[in-house]
């Protein structure tokens, strides 16, 4: 396959050769995605399934005005928030409008933490705090736009990240002391 | 809030280059639903897809295999020991033009001539020849009757085998396990032949 126009202009004809390279170009990375945004690896397996499928149905929606795996990872991103909003129904959300503030008296243990580790206490998070996380630290969207996005206010958002933050901040404690 | 940062700068570079290799089955899945198989799956596919192991599949083999042999049984009682008689009529040196041959079976060897049913007939052709396919093994007796438009209708009389003008005088003709050739010399009608 030469560019990525030609792989798309493939996958749009529906050729089974193209679409498995497309998914092989960016499945490694996407499933990285999927892993911070679900709360184990099955879940993970079940966005990025569903990602890739949504994915090869919008293509023709893809206007060549940016990277593809920007594209593809937009798409990723938005299964996960839409699996989050569905696995919402079913859970109840501790929601508290009051900020609460990040401890600052921890030795710092970040840099000897691995990805794993990271994953693990990802993982360990509830299901909004581990999203809202993600969108504000990774994605880069304000408070303001996670609301939009999850369908919650600003300050509902602003204190899940806090607490995302604290409950991280527990996790690498409990790493560092079963060290 | 160094910290803080501190820590979403650790999660930003830790997760930014993050790749894991998923288990084959997502792409086996999603090319299921890109691709999905039809609903129709033939017999054949069917068979050649199920497990080895699969109790449909021996039962199904099984009952195949027990349907060829009862059938090969079949045809083997059916035709499997049949026999063919075949043979000439003759009208003195000449065969005979036209005519009926009948076979009659004798049911009780003890009473050849109390037990005698027809079996079947055949045609007696221009060369004279005649013929039965698929006897059954047993005792037969062969009667051959020149046709009403034969030239030798009325100067030889319908005869048994192998010369004989009477149901107690005809010889028995036995079939066992090979096909036979047999001839019937008919019967002259006694006021018609210059002798």
């Amino acid at each position: 396959m030469s560019s990525e126009k030609e792989i798309i202009e493939r996958c749009l004809k529906n050729d089974i050769r193209a679409q498995e390279f497309f998914y092989r170009l960016f499945a490694g990375k996407m499933f990285g995605v999927c892993l911070r945004y679900a709360g184990n690896p099955m879940e993970a397996e079940d966005i990025l399934q569903e990602g890739f499928i949504r994915a090869f149905k919008n293509l023709h929606h893809f206007r060549f005005e940016g990277s593809l795996e920007g594209w593809v990872r937009h798409t990723m991103v938005n299964t996960a928030i839409n699996h989050y909003k569905k696995q919402l129904k079913f859970q109840k959300e501790v929601v508290i409008n009051e900020a609460m503030a990040f401890a600052t008296n921890q030795d710092d243990g970040l840099s000897q933490l691995s990805v794993g580790e990271l994953l693990k206490i990802i993982h360990e998070l509830p299901l909004g705090y581990r999203t809202v996380f993600n969108l504000y630290v990774i994605e880069g969207y304000n408070h303001r736009e996670i609301g939009i996005i999850l369908g919650i206010s600003e300050n509902t958002s602003k204190s899940q990240f806090f607490r995302a933050r604290n409950a991280i901040q527990r996790g690498m404690e409990k790493i560092k002391y079963e060290r | 809030m160094e910290e803080n940062q501190h820590l979403e700068n650790k999660f930003r570079e830790s997760f930014n280059d993050f790749e894991q290799t998923p288990p084959e089955s997502i792409w086996e899945g999603v090319r299921s639903v890109l691709h999905p198989e039809p609903r129709y799956i033939g017999f054949w596919a069917r068979i050649t897809q199920m497990p080895q192991n699969s109790r449909f599949l021996r039962i199904s083999a099984g009952a195949v295999a027990a349907t060829i042999i009862l059938f090969l049984l079949f045809l083997w009682l059916a035709y499997g020991n049949h026999r063919t008689i075949r043979g000439h009529a003759y009208a003195g040196e000449i065969r005979l033009c036209r005519g009926t041959a009948y076979l009659f079976k004798v049911e009780d060897i003890a009473k050849p001539f109390d037990s005698v049913k027809h079996y079947r007939s055949s045609v007696v052709d221009d060369n004279g020849s005649y013929k039965f396919i698929n006897v059954i093994p047993g005792k037969y007796l062969l009667r051959i009757i020149p046709e009403l438009n034969s030239t030798f209708y009325k100067i030889y009389e319908p005869s048994w085998f192998d010369q004989h003008d009477s149901l107690q005088a005809a010889h028995t003709i036995e079939v066992k396990s090979d096909d036979l050739e047999v001839d019937v010399h008919l019967v002259a009608e006694p006021n018609r032949i210059k002798k």
